[in-house]
């Protein structure tokens, strides 16, 4: 009983030591590796390098970065922005006359991910309105620019008297200095003829017999400047009036604000009118020679 | 917008046409119908019968002139196939410029000993000669569609066929022979560049129209032409750039199509075809023809080699009049001067590497350190050129020149000369790997091998650098680098440290989850007193014992 009991301590004693031991062996094993790696038996980066290399997965790897075979899918092409952008483009103004003179602006906001800096160059082909095919935009604050290095290019032409009429797309390109090239395009509608797009009464109808006050409006869209618009002209013949009647845009006589879009004529209702359904012709001609007109019914009841 | 319209016009129109023109004229069956004899549809060629015959949708070679005449737009080139000496048809496409081509084709076919009634021993040999003078053409020829992209990719065709001598020799009956003629008609859609559709009608002439669509024998006797519909697409699922499945240098095509009759059944055929670089071919496909009575499916086979002017072909197939099985040759040439219009014959550019470290194999695999390369040439007027799909500035000379930023590892550089609807693709295969400044590099023992090797490393990110670091190769390896380099060099997956792991690596410790990885791997252990000591240096006989659980001995 003493001799098993004192064999059982034995054993207890020999597995705490090993415990104690092992558990030493494993905590000191990184103190130990340490004092080995200061007594200088380091081992050096360009060691560590060489043997992940030599792992299975390292070479498998490295082998499949240098195939020519392996890999080189759509996914490997470069999707980096590095056109320039072309915000917007437009012609001011949108409508105008082959007339060599009347100015078009056109403008073009553009960006490049490198930069302004980066713009080589913005050029519009203005064939379409028969002038250059390769005319160049600036953005110097001069010839038309409002203000320099802002990323709005400008250029200031006109339409050839040559050209038909119609819309004409003018295509602009950007380059920068990478080589890269951006495109969008603008449209013009060149014409001759300003269009009437507005013409009204007011009051719309009137009483026959009243000797009332009307006001004609006209509302002019003038290929080009409104400036340019020569004469508007209401045919009154059919109330007494012996002559065309001038429509006004000097903010007097009936017409709201001068130099607008809109004209303006002011008129006495006769008396003598009858009742019914009067169609007054109203026309526009500009300094091109264009010619537009419309007509416009005042209704008259008893 | 467009693509809508071949939808909603083309294909109606030609279904309409089909239902007015095709149907009234099929035939009233007679000699040669009783036989199952139609001496003017000739579907020959090896690469179409190595396909089981489902060729109208792709139709890209000359054997469009057979197929589907609105594929002849595309094709180019002259085929000669032998079945046997007796059995021989030419086929030729020749491009005349602006998206158009002529196609002339020559067919002599001979079927004999076909039995006419069984246990006589009666039979019929049939010989018929058939000419074939085709256009094709994409309609850019007229100038308000020419640089219209719809038209490009839309192909019409049209033959008109001759039977100028079919001989029929019947076992105790006079022998008789006869001539007639007819018109094919052909669409072929390519809505991409990897599929295609098409539609062709072949045989449509209404009876006795201008004295065709009907065979007219010397005894007599007028015999119906059965006429045919088409309905057929293809697609190349696995290609080049472009393809749904991109394979460098192997393409699968897979082609299927539905032959419509009114008096008798619709067959199917199905094919396929594999190649190697363009060069080696092989073809298999699923092929319905007619019989005398029923229906004949086989399975066809077919090899093909191209050289650049020259191919030969190879197909299996049966032939379903004598139920025998054949094997055709076809000879193929693409005469290179038979290119009208040359804008888009340019060399490929060139790419230039300020610092090229080595170049490989071929010119085009650069292995370069920039951050950059430029790519630039010249291009003939009217060219546009993309790269990556970006548009390049063509200068007023022609010359474009630009510059491709690379990322580390690999590139590709796809380069595209473009004019009106045509296009030609050049790639380039660009390696970048990092550049690593090493510090120590006089005291380093084989200090290319490790350059390449951390360069390597680098690359692949396993090894974080910033390019201004100098990399010390002679210098210990500190416990953390180490376990951030074992992780991801094995890709293993990083865990998320919630909590401090030890005394000095704390959760939020840049190594931490590196530090978690290889520790619950036991690869690298902590000190007794509850450090990790991220910068302590591993001693060679720690980073033995690591290594070799990789497999790696000293």
């Amino acid at each position: 009983m003493i001799t098993q009991n004192s064999k059982l301590k034995t054993q207890k004693y020999c597995c705490f030591a090993l415990c104690v031991l092992s558990i030493t062996l494993v905590l000191s094993g990184p103190v130990y590796a340490q004092q080995k790696a200061e007594a200088g038996e380091a081992l050096t980066r360009g060691e560590a390098v060489v043997r992940i290399s030599a792992t299975d997965f390292m070479k498998k790897k490295i082998g499949e970065l240098l195939s020519w075979t392996i890999g080189y899918d759509i996914s490997k092409v470069s999707r980096v922005r590095l056109t320039p952008t072309i915000n917007y483009i437009k012609a001011v103004p949108r409508k105008a006359p082959p007339d060599g003179r009347t100015i078009i602006e056109i403008l073009a906001s553009v960006d490049d991910p490198g930069g302004l800096k980066n713009i080589v160059g913005v050029r519009a082909d203005l064939s379409s309105i028969g002038r250059l095919p390769n005319t160049m935009l600036v953005d110097n604050g001069l010839f038309g620019d409002e203000k320099a290095s802002d990323g709005i290019y400008t250029l200031q032409t006109s339409a050839s008297p040559m050209i038909k009429h119609g819309v004409k797309e003018v295509p602009v390109a950007v380059a920068n200095k990478k080589g890269w090239l951006a495109l969008a395009k603008t449209s013009l509608d060149i014409r001759r003829n300003p269009d009437i797009i507005g013409a009204r009464f007011t009051p719309e109808r009137v009483r026959a017999g009243s000797r009332s006050s009307v006001t004609l409006t006209v509302e002019i869209d003038n290929p080009g400047r409104i400036e340019d618009v020569e004469k508007v002209t209401a045919d009154l013949r059919a109330f007494g009036y012996p002559d065309l009647a001038l429509l006004r845009n000097d903010g007097r006589g009936g017409d709201a604000v001068a130099g607008d879009d809109i004209f303006s004529v002011q008129f006495l209702f006769p008396e003598f009118v009858k009742e019914g359904e009067y169609s007054i012709r109203v026309g526009a001609s500009n300094l091109v020679g264009g010619y537009g007109f419309t007509d416009v019914v005042l209704k008259v009841y008893k | 917008m467009k693509s809508h319209l071949i939808f909603k016009i083309i294909f109606p129109s030609l279904v309409i046409f089909n239902l007015l023109f095709v149907i009234p004229a099929m035939p009233v069956y007679a000699q040669l119908g009783e036989l199952g004899i139609n001496p003017l549809q000739v579907e020959i060629g090896s690469r179409p019968l190595g396909m089981g015959g489902a060729f109208a949708g792709l139709a890209d070679d000359m054997n469009a002139i057979l197929y589907n005449p609105g594929g002849l737009a595309w094709a180019k080139g002259i085929s000669l196939t032998l079945k046997n000496f007796e059995d021989i048809t030419a086929v030729q496409a020749y491009p005349t410029g602006f998206g158009s081509s002529l196609g002339l084709a020559v067919s002599a076919n001979r079927i004999s000993d076909i039995p006419l009634r069984t246990g006589t021993g009666e039979v019929a040999n049939s010989s018929s000669d058939v000419i074939f003078l085709s256009y094709g053409t994409k309609l850019t020829f007229i100038p308000a569609l020419y640089k219209n992209p719809f038209f490009q990719r839309l192909g019409l065709g049209m033959n008109i066929k001759g039977l100028m001598g079919q001989t029929l020799r019947r076992t105790n009956q006079r022998d008789i022979s006869a001539t007639g003629w007819d018109v094919d008609l052909g669409v072929l859609w390519k809505g991409e560049e990897w599929w295609s559709a098409g539609v062709s009608l072949q045989n449509i002439l209404p009876a006795e129209t201008l004295g065709g669509g009907i065979i007219k024998w010397d005894s007599g006797e007028e015999e119906g032409i059965p006429a045919v519909g088409k309905l057929a697409a293809s697609a190349r699922v696995i290609g080049d750039i472009g393809s749904p499945i991109f394979m460098e240098g192997r393409e699968l095509l897979l082609a299927g199509e539905l032959n419509l009759f009114r008096s008798r059944s619709m067959l199917l055929r199905l094919g396929g075809e594999w190649n190697f670089g363009k060069r080696y071919y092989i073809r298999t496909g699923f092929m319905q023809q007619h019989k005398t009575k029923g229906i004949s499916s086989d399975i066809n086979f077919g090899i093909g080699i191209r050289l650049e002017r020259w191919g030969i072909d190879l197909a299996s197939y049966r032939e379903p009049i004598q139920d025998q099985r054949w094997l055709v040759v076809s000879f193929l040439y693409f005469p290179k001067e038979w290119i009208v219009i040359r804008e888009l014959d340019i060399e490929k550019p060139a790419v230039m590497i300020e610092k090229p470290i080595e170049m490989i194999s071929l010119a085009d695999n650069i292995v370069t350190y920039d951050d950059k390369i430029e790519v630039f040439g010249k291009v003939k007027p009217g060219v546009d050129v993309y790269i990556n799909g970006l548009r390049a500035h063509v200068a007023p000379d022609n010359s474009f020149r630009v510059v491709v930023p690379l990322r580390l590892e690999k590139n590709l550089i796809v380069v595209e000369a473009r004019y009106n609807g045509e296009k030609k693709v050049w790639k380039y295969k660009v390696l970048r790997k990092a550049r690593v400044k090493i510090a120590d590099q006089e005291k380093v023992k084989d200090l290319e091998k490790k350059r390449e090797a951390v360069e390597s490393l680098v690359t692949m990110g396993v090894i974080e650098i910033t390019p201004e670091a100098e990399f010390v190769m002679e210098a210990g390896v500190t416990r953390g680098e180490l376990a951030s380099w074992l992780v991801r060099a094995a890709e293993m997956k990083l865990p998320e440290v919630k909590k401090d792991l030890f005394v000095d690596v704390p959760r939020d410790h840049p190594l931490a989850p590196y530090i978690k990885v290889v520790t619950d791997l036991k690869l690298l252990r902590p000190f007794p007193d509850g450090t990790f000591r991220p910068g302590a240096i591993v001693s060679k006989e720690e980073g033995e014992a690591i290594f070799a659980k990789f497999g790696v001995a000293r």
